[in-house]
């Protein structure tokens, strides 16, 4: 059912939740959890189509022109910002989820720690948002993902009960780990409203190594020796594309006695590269965390496989895409990852984008490849999710967001490979 | 024996997959919490996915429960047969089916031996990093399903963050792929799910798992010291101040005598009071600035003796000791109780000495070796089963040690899982909609809740078990 805005809007302020228009949606900002709970009752009475938010910054999901049309509620926790527990001795962070990752970054740093990510756009990133979505920085790499520091959390389940899994503990196994599930799942299951992380020491020395490459295939075959090698950096990063030179980029982390020796050994293996130190290397750092969004869009396409292929996604990309003369690409290519920016891709009409995606898949498919849809339209989501429907991995995620979410209160365009008949069982 | 689906089951897997005398399932009555016991209806051995499959299609078509099993080794009864079920073990299922060098990646069965794998990958210069200190028994599939740690799991992080991929069975015989997941999961993180779940939405019948560069560098020290106080004290310093070694672990008096006395032996120092054993890695010059760091921050808090070891000898010695130190403890009673519970890293000696308060009062024996850097602590209580009465004081003295860690932010298992041993102290840590939360992912995956029933999640609720029973009329407690 769809209320319209204004009268939902109007409603909303008049049971004092603070509320925001962005186009046709409807943006709430709670501040306590008894006004998340009212908003899930009323989206219960109403048959309201909810999807929890942090800053709307993060997946293409959460985009408001993804959105309208699909989504009645946007349920923002913007207004739940508490800092809840921060044990710098114990090397632990428990926040309330409308917190600003950069906020947090701040709140650690002083202690020398540091938040288990460098996560990309930290300013317009909550920490409810960060969960969410799943996403991680280049920094995975080494690290690993955001998903695998989260140590527990504070869920309200579209009946408004409250829930909690894990603990503020860097070990603990006690439960099912619903906090990862949760991790991830969009919004489509919960309302993440806390949680706790681990942290990490600050390194003390960051530098980086870069050096511009004659096309990707060299870029590639350079971050596979360097792998070989057993160089561990922090992360590599790959971009380039249509007009855009290759460059590789190299991250290294540690403390100062133990740097001169990474960076010999990752020279060795890049040859001629150019040293940034300092304050640069920090800034460079920043700055390939944010890549992921370029020019203020994010990528059309994600692409994902086994580490060692991720040359050969990108050579049939290459031909796939080879037409559009902005496609551009930013790799990790150590944790498998390529963002593709296409943007001529998008001015295909719905039907000319699911075709080719589906071409692309099929041939990525046979390499050990995953083919992610992000910023295109959530038709396009949706056509090319529904091929999946059957498999029995996602019939145990549609289950689970069935037992989670009986009513279908919480929707994301696009997730999790939503079949079109929702709701049915399987 | 007439069980309406043996023969069905026969014709999957033949005679060599089957246990059906009474004399063999007796060895699969319990696993190491040898307090709780069920002997099973029959034991079921498959080879691989599709015998699983199979397996479990004929067992969910005559309603049969069914209870995952590797090895065995672990200490909270989540392998421990239920009444009427199968146990459906993992102990055929050992290949090891690929090796990716250059992917730094393993693919396995659940059935292979976690110390086996990190054999096959050392010519590869690799590791497999998850190191319970079972090790040498132990299945990938057992450490998948709880989750499992070890000493170098401070640094490298437990099971969890190992696993890249897998392939389960369900309830119904419905072969779950996620072998195939790219840097996320493809939609939910369905294996952050099923690692740690104890066997309770299905068999995982094959893992991929990360394998880790083995490091230019690697230092072992042996450092001594007058009391627990301060070895604990030393760890929670080395935290605060940011240290990053690869394991911190501690061995008490009790725990090195027995070592000593043992085929562990490991050189230990016997007038010690407490041992830190801690490990450093990575490039030459890191590995040697923090053990200078450590060795600086040991001697501080009046440490006696730092010994580093001399090779690859000694080393495998000074671990040696650690690992066996549970086996090395049967010199001080038949029995063992193995506490698993966490504390905060910042209270580690509060805690460590609570514990060993509750223990003395209740005059039993306990020994500490733990996971220090983790705060995953380990007091061990040495008892003689055929005590009733010590028994009964053991495990009073097991609930009031996890009741001490949880008031001051802990948990009840790092890393053992809840199993049947702690299932009735979930509600200490767990409020009644939190295990519901619980209930609805296990309701969604298994429906008729046939894996591994009776299990982790208390089956009473949590309002019930803390109303307080009535006394027994005629019980003089
Ligand atoms: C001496 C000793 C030392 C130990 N040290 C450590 C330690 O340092 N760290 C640590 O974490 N643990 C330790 N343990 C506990 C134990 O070894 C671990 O929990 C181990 O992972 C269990 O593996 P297993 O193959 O023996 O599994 P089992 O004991 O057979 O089963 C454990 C659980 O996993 C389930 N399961 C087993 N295989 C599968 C499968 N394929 N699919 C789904 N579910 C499955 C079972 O149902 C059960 O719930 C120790 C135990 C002993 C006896």
């Amino acid at each position: 059912m769809t209320v319209p805005p204004e009268v939902l809007g109007d409603a909303l302020s008049r049971d004092g939740i603070e509320t925001l228009r962005e186009g046709r949606l409807v943006i709430a900002c709670p501040r306590s959890e008894r006004q998340i709970k009212a908003l899930l009752t009323r989206a219960g009475r109403d048959g309201l189509r909810v999807v929890p938010a942090g800053l709307l910054s993060k997946i293409s999901g959460l985009r408001p022109e993804v959105m309208e049309g699909d989504v009645d509620l946007v349920l923002s926790l913007r207004n739940l910002s508490k800092v809840i527990d921060f044990v710098p001795g114990d090397g632990t962070l428990t926040a309330q989820a409308g917190c600003i990752w950069s906020d947090l970054g701040r709140t650690v740093r002083e202690s020398g720690l540091q938040l288990p990510t460098d996560m990309p756009l930290p300013s317009r990133t909550t920490l409810g948002g960060a969960l969410a979505s799943g996403m991680s920085g280049p920094d995975r790499l080494r690290r690993g993902p955001l998903r695998h520091h989260v140590l527990g959390a504070h869920v309200i389940l579209s009946d408004g009960t409250r829930a909690k899994s894990g603990g503020r503990l860097v070990k603990n196994v006690t439960g099912f780990d619903l906090h990862r599930l949760y991790t991830g799942s969009r919004g489509t299951l919960c309302v993440l409203i806390e949680a706790s992380l681990r942290l990490f020491p600050t390194p003390e020395e960051t530098c980086a190594l870069t050096r511009p490459c004659a096309d990707a295939a060299e870029a590639f075959q350079l971050a596979e020796d360097l792998r070989r090698r057993h160089v561990d950096p922090l992360s590599v990063t790959i971009e380039g594309g249509a007009r855009d030179p290759w460059r590789l980029h190299v991250v290294l982390v540690g403390r100062q006695v133990e740097l001169p020796s990474a960076l010999a050994r990752a020279s060795e293996v890049l040859g001629d590269a150019e040293r940034i130190e300092g304050a640069d290397a920090h800034n460079l750092r920043a700055e390939l965390r944010d890549r992921v969004c370029h020019g203020g869009a994010w990528a059309q396409l994600r692409l994902s496989g086994p580490p060692a292929r991720t040359h050969l996604a990108h050579a049939m990309l290459a031909r796939f895409l080879g037409n559009d003369p902005l496609w551009r690409v930013v790799a990790q290519p150590g944790v498998a990852s390529l963002e593709v920016f296409a943007p001529t891709l998008a001015a295909h009409t719905v039907a000319d984008q699911i075709a080719l995606l589906n071409d692309l898949r099929a041939t990525l498919t046979d390499s050990g490849h995953r083919l992610e849809p992000i910023a295109l339209p959530g038709a396009t989501h949706l056509g090319l999710a529904a091929d999946l429907a059957g498999d029995p991995a996602r019939r145990w995620m549609r289950n689970l967001q069935r037992r989670y979410d009986p009513l279908g209160r919480f929707t994301c365009p696009s997730y999790p490979g939503r079949a079109p008949t929702l709701g049915a069982t399987s | 024996m007439a069980l309406p689906y043996l023969e069905e089951l026969r014709a999957i897997v033949g005679d060599a997959g089957l246990v059906t005398d009474r004399a063999g399932r007796l060895a699969y009555e319990s696993d190491a919490l040898s307090l709780e016991k069920q002997l099973p209806e029959l034991v079921v051995l498959p080879l691989d996915t599709a015998q699983a499959s199979a397996v479990m299609r004929v067992l969910s078509k005559h309603g049969v429960p069914i209870v995952p099993r590797g090895a065995g080794t672990g200490l909270a009864g989540g392998a421990t047969p239920v009444a009427g079920g199968v146990s459906l073990s993992t102990a055929r299922m050992r290949e090891i089916l690929e090796i990716d060098p250059v992917g730094r990646t393993a693919r396995v069965q659940a059935g292979v031996v976690n110390a086996e794998l990190t054999r096959r990958a050392a010519p590869h210069d690799l590791f497999y990093a998850p190191d319970p200190s079972s090790q040498a028994a132990c299945t990938l599939g057992g450490n998948v399903a709880n989750n499992s740690g070890g000493p170098h799991c401070f640094k490298h992080g437990a099971t969890t963050r190992h696993v890249l991929g897998m392939i389960v069975v369900d309830a119904d015989g419905e072969v779950i792929d996620l072998s195939h997941q790219g840097p996320d999961p493809d939609g939910f993180d369905l294996i952050g799910l099923i690692v740690g779940s104890e066997g309770m939405f299905g068999l995982v019948t094959e893992v991929t798992l990360k394998l880790v560069p083995i490091p230019d560098a690697t230092e072992t020290i042996l450092a001594v010291f007058p009391s627990l106080d301060s070895a604990c004290d030393t760890v929670t310093e080395a935290i605060a101040r940011r240290l990053e070694p690869s394991a911190i672990e501690i061995l008490d008096e009790l725990t090195i005598d027995a070592v000593e006395r043992s085929v562990f032996a490991a050189g230990y120092p016997r007038e010690a009071k407490a041992v830190l054993l801690l490990e450093c890695e990575g490039s030459a010059a890191e590995v040697e600035a923090t053990s200078a760091d450590l060795t600086e921050l040991c001697q501080e808090h009046g440490c006696l003796e730092i010994r580093t070891a001399r090779d690859d000898a000694d080393r495998r010695r000074l671990w040696a000791g650690r690992k066996g130190a549970f086996g090395a403890m049967g010199r001080i009673a038949p029995d063992l109780y193995v506490a698993d519970v966490v504390a905060p890293r910042t209270r580690l000696r509060e805690i460590v000495r609570i514990a060993t308060d509750i223990c003395h009062e209740r005059g039993l024996k306990v020994s500490n070796v733990f996971h220090a850097g983790d705060g995953n602590l380990h007091p061990n209580i040495s008892y003689d089963r055929r005590d009733t009465d010590e028994v009964r004081r053991v495990l009073e003295a097991g609930e009031l040690i996890m009741r001490a860690c949880i008031e001051r932010g802990g948990s009840l298992t790092g890393e053992h899982g809840v199993g049947l041993e702690k299932q009735e102290h979930m509600c200490h840590l767990f409020d009644e909609s939190d295990l519901d939360a619980m209930r609805r992912a296990r309701e969604a995956l298994d429906p008729d809740l046939r894996m591994n029933p009776g299990k982790m999640i208390p089956i009473r609720g949590c309002r019930e078990m803390r109303t307080p029973e009535p006394m027994p009329q005629g019980d003089d407690r």
